[in-house]
């Protein structure tokens, strides 16, 4: 018998984990995709719980216990996401229990991405910058301070690519080190691989699909330069391709640990993790349509229909609206705000939001936690967003993701967790 | 002893610096102290238009022809760097079309100090045709001509021509006392550079050019200049909206206009009076809404366009009661406080006009020549701003350095003949033919060029000399490549290299900020995740009230 019919909007994180939740509770699953969105320009990792107070500047002093920091989150915020969770469970262990239900579905042990890392605590990981990163879980083979040979590594320049640059990268990862209280003394070394032309760009070398074989060959060239170095760290620029793993699948047969950095945008792991979620998906059976949703309908408070591209119709019994934020494409802000799919209305603070200035929504400093990135749909209890009158806009309409208000990830670093719960929670949600 | 010149230069505006450039090149011994960076002020913040001052005629004919006049000569020592703009008026009304025709007639007798052309009339399809976003609501349009500049690039030039004059140039070092004799006559300057230390430095003249502060210098030296600062603001778009400028009527009748200026289009400007302080300009939504509001009537479809980034400057307009700001003289004025006050040793300079800098800077250094008994002329309108010999071949210097031509365009278009100098420097040193900042492109090179060369010392420096990030994604891309060209030239730590990637993004914040809106929103969030999220900056960095 086929089961209910779900449609999923949005083909990142959070409509993934929606999309492979409502199929294992026996829905039929549609997903609607515009593109990679936010999750294929991620560094890698996945936070699920920052410190809501952390210190500036003393990155070792923060909490990085997450089940702590998701309890403080839940008593300082209650509009978060996580809050709404425990609230609706009663429990405020909830959250946690549903992103550890979560993680083998999206991310099996025999699945091509593998990540190291866990939901106890967060983990200190190198970014492409030569900054750390705390975070929960992260790509098998990221370069961590405590890593087993890190206190003299080999980092490599790609020969022409400008986007990494190993000097820069070694004093500014001297400094971070120091501040956890560990020591990093790089060597700085330069790895050519063949085919990628005399200036590449990220974007050019991610795009390079060849065998991994020729990588290891040209990393363990440059290793043969280095005397006395007892590791090697990549910048994040290798194909995204099928091998997520391609640092610990070099240092294996190259034998002495090979690392690669957390990314910045345009970023390979962040990439690899979009190209794995789109095979899980496949893998599960569920159908994907590209394209921009462009037009909607609706009956007696029932969403029906969408139209994708301005040609393929999806009809569903039950939708999640996974739309992401600005850079997904969920929300728009030119003078107002819009919910770009529905027209829901957007809230901040509890409040709904419509016109207003950019400069009531940011603080002076660019590092000010910045409410513009707070704005989103808010949902009720089963994850339904609201209309105007506070009332469940849609019986069968469900929101999970960035599109929802009441979080930043950008300060609280709960971003793939939220994702991850509400999408599991929308998908449930959408298929009962 | 204490280090002492014949004259220092206080400010390094377009003013300072073509003072600083005209008396080096006769032989005086000067040394130039600017605060912040070279061009930070009024001058980078003007429009960059070397032009006639069309919108003067009516009232301050003198300043329409020393505008022209000295247009001209600005065309000869600095061709590379002016490029033409076609200006068209838009004629509302049939009634109107005469005036407009008259008035025309008149500035056309001004056109060829400044290689200008004479108006023509057009018909309202030939308008359509020119520029096919327009309002259908005219009958017509007028042309006029003029020539813009990059004034950062203009200001550069000059301190690099009066550096090679001789002329010690010293950027971030600000002046923080008039140093005077018992008699109360200045005789030099108290200095602090950037790292705190301070020092005395003596002369015969101090010639005072701050420009938007020079109510507060001047008080500090106790001369009498007032000026009546007013604020003008820029909205900056991604493209060539255009490619002739369109004369614009705001709400309030005021003039403004929209130009295509070098890979940008620029709408301006709002011209305010500004009682705030000077080192902290905040563009305000209300401002953007203003400039849009008035361009939209001429062209209907401008909220589409995506605007990268609004930037506000002060004029330092001679003081003037009873007026409406744009009503103000654009007329400029040299101060012989010997004369006017009785105090020697210091002369200040106000008002003026871009275009009008190197006359201006002739008539002061004119006035300190004689008070110093140098006999020696004027050259700076015959002899070449450094790069103004001749301009060298774009596709012959790319072929023979192996970098883009397009790059390399960009570049002769900022140095003239010295981009063989810049580019020279990737013999030594290939890797410094990488591309920066794609969005203009700046290559790694001219980078280099400008710490070694401009007195460039930051990201922010960097991006006044060379349109580092000054394109659609306003440094999202480059600015963590740019610190790492910056960290090896300069030797910086790692904690000053995050403190200098922070500040620079900072300084770009602060031009998104009012004008977030549609696709820049999505850049922002992209900006930020990747610095403060996925590099994690702001919490890493220790961060002392940077801006």
């Amino acid at each position: 018998m086929e089961g209910k019919r779900v449609a999923v909007i949005g083909g990142g994180l959070a409509g993934a984990a929606a999309a492979l939740f409502a199929r294992r509770a026996g829905a039929s699953v549609t997903i609607v995709a515009a593109g990679g969105g936010a999750t294929s320009m991620s560094s890698g990792s996945l936070d699920v719980a920052g410190d809501p107070c952390p210190p500036i500047g003393s990155p070792g002093k923060r909490c990085t216990d997450v089940d702590l920091n998701i309890e403080k989150v839940i008593l300082t915020h209650p509009g978060h996401p996580y809050s709404i969770i425990a609230r609706a469970a009663g429990n405020k262990n909830a959250v946690m229990s549903v992103i550890d239900e979560a993680l083998p579905v999206l991310f099996p042990r025999d699945g091509l991405l593998k990540l190291a890392g866990g939901l106890f605590h967060n983990q200190p990981c190198f970014t492409q910058f030569g900054t750390v990163k705390f975070t929960a879980l992260f790509p098998q083979g990221a370069a961590q301070p405590s890593s087993d040979g890190l206190e003299s590594p080999l980092i490599l320049d790609v020969d022409g690519l400008s986007q990494f640059n190993a000097a820069a990268w070694a004093k500014v990862a001297q400094d971070s080190a120091s501040k956890l209280g560990n020591r990093v003394e790089p060597r700085l070394g330069k790895v050519r691989f063949k085919g990628t032309g005399e200036r590449p760009s990220t974007a050019f070398m991610m795009q390079i699909s060849r065998d991994p074989d020729s990588f290891v060959e040209a990393v363990s060239e440059a290793a043969a330069q280095a005397q006395g170095v007892r590791s090697i760290i990549l910048p994040p620029v290798l194909p995204s391709g099928i091998r997520s793993n391609i640092a610990w699948f070099i240092g294996e047969r190259i034998n002495m640990p090979v690392y690669e950095l957390l990314a910045m945008p345009p970023s390979a792991p962040g990439q690899r993790l979009a190209t794995h979620l789109s095979d899980r998906l496949a893998r599960e059976g569920v159908r994907t349509i590209s394209g921009k949703v462009t037009r909607f309908e609706s009956r007696d408070g029932f969403a029906r229909s969408v139209e994708v591209g301005g040609r393929e119709s999806v009809e569903a019994e039950s939708w999640v609206l996974a739309s992401g934020k600005y850079i997904g494409g969920g929300l728009e802000k030119t003078r107002a705000f819009r919910e770009t799919i529905f027209g829901l209305p957007l809230f901040l603070n509890d409040r709904i939001v419509s016109q207003k200035f950019s400069g009531n929504v940011t603080g002076l400093k660019v590092t000010d936690r910045h409410a513009l990135f707070e704005v989103g749909v808010k949902v009720d209890e089963l994850l339904r967003p609201v209309d105007r009158s506070g009332k469940r806009a849609y019986e069968n309409l469900f929101a999970a993701g960035a599109v929802l208000s009441g979080y930043n990830y950008m300060v609280d670093g709960t971003g793939a967790g939220v994702a991850i719960a509400t999408g599991a929670k929308a998908g449930m949600n959408a298929a009962e | 002893m204490k280090e002492s010149h014949d004259v220092i230069v206080v400010g390094g505006g377009v003013n300072g610096t073509g003072i600083a450039r005209d008396l080096a090149i006769r032989g005086v011994d000067v040394a130039l102290f600017e605060k912040r960076d070279l061009a930070s002020g009024a001058t980078g913040g003007c429009s960059g238009m070397i032009h006639g001052g069309l919108r003067y005629l009516l009232y301050d004919v003198d300043t329409t022809r020393h505008s022209c006049v000295d247009s001209g000569y600005i065309q000869k020592i600095a061709p590379h760097m002016l490029f033409r703009i076609p200006f068209i008026m838009p004629i509302p009304h049939k009634f109107t079309a005469p005036f407009f025709e008259t008035y025309f007639e008149v500035y056309d007798k001004f056109a060829p100090e400044k290689r200008g052309k004479p108006h023509t009339m057009l018909s309202k399809e030939q308008v359509i045709e020119l520029v096919p976003t327009i309002s259908r609501d005219i009958v017509g349009a007028v042309t006029t001509d003029e020539w813009g500049i990059d004034p950062q690039r203009l200001c550069a030039a000059n301190a690099l021509s009066a550096s090679e004059h001789g002329a010690h140039i010293h950027n971030h070092v600000e002046v923080i006392e008039f140093l005077k004799d018992e008699k109360g006559n200045v005789i030099g300057v108290k200095t602090r550079d950037r790292f705190g230390s301070e020092r005395d430095v003596l002369s015969r003249i101090v010639m005072h050019a701050t420009g938007p502060w020079l109510n507060r210098t001047s008080k500090m030296a106790g001369v009498d200049v007032k000026i009546r600062p007013g604020k003008g603001v820029h909205l900056t778009f991604d493209r060539r909206l255009l490619n002739m400028s369109v004369i614009l009527e705001m709400i309030d009748g005021r003039g403004s206009f929209i130009m295509p200026h070098e890979n940008t289009s620029i709408l301006g400007t709002t011209d305010d009076d500004y009682y705030g302080d000077p080192d902290d300009l905040r563009v305000t939504e209300d401002e953007v809404e203003y400039l849009l509001e008035g361009a939209e009537r001429m062209l209907p479809g401008i909220r589409e366009a995506r605007i990268i980034r609004a930037w506000a400057a002060v004029r330092p307009t001679l003081y003037g009661w009873g007026k409406n700001e744009d009503a103000l003289s654009r007329d400029h004025m040299v101060y012989d406080h010997e004369k006017l006050e009785g105090m020697s040793g210091i002369v200040s300079i106000a008002g003026g006009k871009l275009a009008s800098y190197r006359m201006m800077s002739e008539e002061a250094s004119d006035l300190i020549c004689s008070k110093l008994g140098v006999e020696a002329r004027c050259q700076t309108h015959v002899v070449p701003l450094p790069g103004g010999e001749e301009t060298p071949d774009a596709a012959e210097l790319a072929g023979e350095y192996g970098v883009s031509r397009y790059a390399v365009s960009r570049m002769i278009y900022r140095h003239g003949a010295r981009a063989r100098d810049v580019l020279e420097l990737t013999r030594e040193n290939p890797g410094l033919k990488r591309t920066v900042c794609e969005c203009e492109p700046v290559l790694a090179c001219e980078l280099v060029y400008s710490m070694r060369k401009e007195w460039a010392v930051s990201l922010t420096d960097l991006r006044n000399r060379t349109r580092l990030g000054a394109g659609p994604c306003q440094a999202a891309t480059c600015a963590s490549r740019a610190v790492a060209v910056l960290a090896e030239e300069m030797g910086l730590s790692g904690r000053e290299i995050q403190e200098q990637l922070l500040s620079f993004l900072q300084r770009r914040w602060r031009g998104k900020r009012p004008i977030l809106g549609g696709v820049m929103v999505d850049q922002e969030e992209i900006n930020q995740a990747s610095h403060f999220l996925s590099a994690n900056l702001a919490k890493m960095a220790a961060i002392k009230g940077f801006d």
